[in-house]
Order: C-alpha cells, then sequence, then structure tokens
C-alpha cells in the first residue's frame, strides 16, 4: 500500500465488537498489522472493518496511544540493537500514565495489542508487567495477580529444591 | 447484583506471557514461575527464551578480556588487531574447559581511517558479516539436542555430562565504536539465550588512552546489572596511568575514598551511585602499574 501524505489522511472506518464504530486516519492506524492487511484485501471498500474482539472503551484507548506515536518511525526489521530491546524495562513517562491502569483494563489493552498487530503498543504493556513482577517475591506475585498455589506438597518441594538458586541472596540482589 | 469475574495478567495467552517473562532478570523469573503451575508450565517451555535461561540455571559464566594495544609510530600496513576476547565458561566443566569463544578485532590506529574497496572486500571475505544469533547457533543446537535426548531419557534431567564441542569464531569491524556495540548485543544475547548467566568477568590489560574504563563500566556493567548473579572485574594497565583522572571518569554519584597502606599497594574504596562498594588497588611491579578493582567487598576488612 503507498505510505505518501495524501494516503496516509485516508481516514479508515474500524468497528469494534459491542458496534462502535471509529473514524482513524491511515496514518495512525498503519502500525496495525492486522488492519494494514486487512485493508489490502478489502481494495477500496469503505465499509468498517470489524474487530470482534475488541470493545469499543480498549478501542479508543488503542487509537489514543496510536495518535500520540503515530510520528514514531517503524522499527527496522533488523535493529542495531534488537536483543537489548527486548530486554529493556524503561519506558516513557506518557506511556507510564497511559499504562496506569487496573490489571484487567491493562490486560485488555495487551490482548487488544497483541490481536491488532500492534508490535509496539505490545511490547509496552508487556514491559509494565514485566515491572509489576520485578523485585517481588512469590508470595507477593500471588498476592498481586489474586492467584493460588496449587501446588501439591511433593511438586512444591521438588520446585524449591530444584529452583533454590532463586532464593540466594545474590539473585535477589541482582533482580 | 451481577459480579462479572475479575480477569488478572495471567489469564494472558502463553504467548504473551513469554514475552513478559523473557524481559524478566533471572532472579524475578525464578519467582514467577512458582507461582502457580500454569505460570510454571508456561515459564519452563524449553522452546522459549525463559525457558531455556530456567534450563541452563547456574551454568554459564563470562569473561571478557579486553586488550588496548600501544599504537605504532611509523609507517606500517594495515593490520587488524583483537580488542576483545569473549569466553562462555560452562560451570559443569572443568575449568580448563570452556566453549565458545570469540574474538574481536579491529584495525591497529587510525591511520587507516577509510577503508579502500579491496580492503573492505578482504575483511568481508576474511571475516564474513554474521547476525549475532549465528555465532553460537552451532553451540545451542547441540546444547538442544543433549536436553532434548536427556529429558526422553529422564524427565528430571540434569545436565551434568561434557558438552563435547568447542567454537571458536572471529569478527572484524572498521571502528571500536561498531565493535563495541557489537560485543554489548553479543552479550545481551547470551544473557537471553544461555540461561542463567552467573558471573561476568570483564579483564582489561589496557593503557588509557580510550578511557576504556568509562566505555567498559557504562557499556557493560550498567547493561548486564539483573542479568547475572556476580560481576568481577580486574584490570591491568600498562603506565603511565593517571589513576585520579580514570576515577573522574567513572558514573557520576560514584565516591572514591584513598587509602595507603604500609606496604606498596595504594587503595581506592570506591562506592558508586547504586551503593555497590569496589576495592581499587595498584602497585608499581616490574616496570608496570598493576591496577586491581575487585567488587562485592567489605570495606572495613580490607587492610
Amino acid at each position: 500500500m503507498a505510505a505518501d501524505g495524501d494516503s496516509m489522511d485516508r481516514i479508515v472506518k474500524i468497528k469494534s465488537k459491542d458496534g462502535q464504530i471509529f473514524d482513524v486516519t491511515l496514518g495512525t492506524i498503519k502500525k496495525s498489522k492486522l488492519i494494514m492487511t486487512m485493508l489490502e484485501q478489502l481494495g477500496d471498500s469503505t465499509d468498517a472493518i470489524p474487530l470482534p474482539n475488541v470493545d469499543g472503551s480498549t478501542l479508543k484507548k488503542v487509537i489514543e496511544w496510536l495518535e500520540h506515536h503515530k510520528e514514531e518511525p517503524e522499527p527496522a526489521e533488523e535493529e542495531s540493537d534488537p536483543l537489548r530491546m527486548r530486554i529493556s524495562t524503561d519506558i516513557s513517562e506518557w506511556d507510564k500514565t497511559f499504562f496506569d491502569v487496573e490489571q484487567s483494563v491493562l490486560q485488555a489493552y495487551i490482548l487488544a495489542a497483541n490481536y491488532l498487530s500492534i508490535k509496539p503498543l505490545l511490547d509496552i504493556g508487556c514491559k509494565t508487567v514485566a515491572n509489576m513482577i520485578k523485585g517481588k517475591t512469590t508470595e507477593q506475585l500471588r498476592d498481586l495477580f489474586g492467584l493460588e498455589d496449587d501446588f501439591t506438597d511433593e511438586e512444591r518441594a521438588a520446585i524449591k529444591r530444584e529452583y533454590a538458586w532463586a532464593d540466594d541472596e545474590e539473585n535477589q540482589a541482582a533482580a | 447484583m451481577s459480579h462479572l469475574p475479575q480477569t488478572t495478567l495471567v489469564d494472558l495467552p502463553p504467548e504473551v506471557l513469554q514475552i513478559i517473562f523473557s524481559r524478566l532478570p533471572i532472579g524475578d523469573l525464578g519467582q514467577i514461575q512458582r507461582v502457580n503451575k500454569y505460570l510454571h508450565g508456561v515459564a519452563n517451555e524449553i522452546k522459549n527464551p525463559a525457558g531455556k535461561r530456567l534450563a541452563y540455571k547456574n551454568r554459564i559464566g563470562i569473561t571478557v578480556h579486553f586488550v588496548d594495544q600501544d599504537v605504532p609510530e611509523d609507517e606500517h600496513q594495515l593490520e587488524f588487531i583483537e580488542i576483545a576476547n569473549i569466553e562462555i565458561l560452562d560451570r559443569s566443566e572443568a575449568r580448563d574447559r570452556s566453549h565458545p569463544r570469540m574474538t574481536i578485532r579491529v584495525p591497529c590506529c587510525d591511520r587507516h581511517p577509510q577503508p579502500t574497496e579491496e580492503q573492505t572486500r578482504n575483511v568481508r571475505q576474511e571475516w564474513p558479516s554474521m547476525k549475532i544469533q549465528e555465532f553460537f547457533k552451532p553451540f545451542l543446537e547441540k546444547i538442544e539436542a543433549r536436553i532434548n535426548e536427556a529429558r526422553e531419557n529422564n524427565p528430571n534431567y540434569a545436565l551434568n555430562n561434557k558438552l563435547p564441542i568447542s567454537v571458536h569464531m572471529e569478527q572484524a569491524f572498521w571502528t571500536r565504536i561498531e565493535a563495541f556495540d557489537y560485543l554489548k548485543d553479543l552479550l545481551f544475547y547470551i544473557y537471553y539465550e544461555y540461561g542463567y548467566v552467573d558471573s561476568l568477568e570483564l579483564i582489561m590489560q589496557m593503557n588509557m588512552t580510550n578511557n576504556c574504563l568509562e566505555i567498559v563500566l557504562k557499556n557493560f556493567y550498567e547493561n548486564c546489572k539483573g542479568h547475572v548473579g556476580k560481576l568481577k572485574y580486574s584490570f591491568g594497565m600498562v603506565g603511565p596511568i593517571d589513576l585520579e583522572k580514570s576515577l573522574k571518569s567513572l558514573p557520576p554519584g560514584s565516591v572514591a575514598q584513598i587509602r595507603e597502606d604500609a606496604i606498596k599497594w595504594r587503595k581506592w574504596m570506591l562506592t558508586n551511585r547504586h551503593n555497590e562498594k569496589f576495592i581499587i588497588a595498584y602497585k608499581q611491579f616490574a616496570g608496570y602499574y598493576m591496577l586491581l578493582i575487585r567488587s562485592g567487598f567489605d570495606p572495613e576488612s580490607t587492610s
């Protein structure tokens, strides 16, 4: 698809699973590989693109995120520093504020990014969760995510033996 | 009143959890995988980065030997000299066994700034450009094959046998910046793919013309935090050395306290901005200034 200035102003309609329709420019939505693929398949059709896995309120926020980041260039396939990018958990202040939401909402953003194939949004969402996990003990993580310990006594003992290093002070410090 | 079940982040699909886990330092990965059976299963999937890291826990050490050679003053031919050697130490092996190894080379000096077409062709012929992942692929594939074999025989496998391979590769770059960037990527690749890196040892033999203290501390110390258990430094420097100047190149927030003992060592007790303590000692020995930097010490116990 052409990516010149005019085509980037083209209005695309997208429809959430609860029937809300949003008008967005191609320049805004281009980071979604799913939508770009669907646009190529639909050709000149002006019908709203159905997005049955994303509700209206989430889609609205995703568009807000895309709008804020639309001027940022797509990361090249071969980044000079791809591994560090994958490991890095640095997040901009704007994104920190954007993702400062309840867990269920954060989950909805991440699932939407995954479904719409918006890699930068997915990356930041995953970084946010990684930062929530960092520095916490197993018990604190259970509390944070509201999870039960469902291991049997034998399994628990085996894991404790196998991963005894995770309790080492040095590893805690490293974390 | 109806109450919708509250979903949490662990309801995310495994492929997304894998992305999250791949960003965690090994200590945190060790904690999250013990939360419940589902997270344990996702984190320990051996085909994914987190699973590889957990499977190889405590098994890898890294040594990087930096070499800063004197620049020849007379007319000379372009030569690609070693500036860094990186070794991966398999902790299940005997001390004298290590693999794989990689040497990084750069031009001998800046009198050869613009490579000719022929020079570029020759370099590429001798050291074909490789993606980082390709460097250790043969080694990783063999490790993976061994794990699969061991798992077939015993679900609670343990990698206690020697790995029967040794790999030594080289790569050359036209500038030191390119070379150090590549080395950084390489280290991250190792953190990411190999598993638990229990130590990173940086050994430097260099003069101070390139201000390598700053380069190494900024690039290799800062970036590896959280991905290795221990950091060790040792510096062997060729004089003349201006230590006062060298210490000024340390990251902001560092505090150095100088002590001079009765023997020949001068010592600096250094606390960096992360409140980590180091001892730096140096003395003149056989015409060389020997400088040692050790991390993780108790300053009160040194004399």
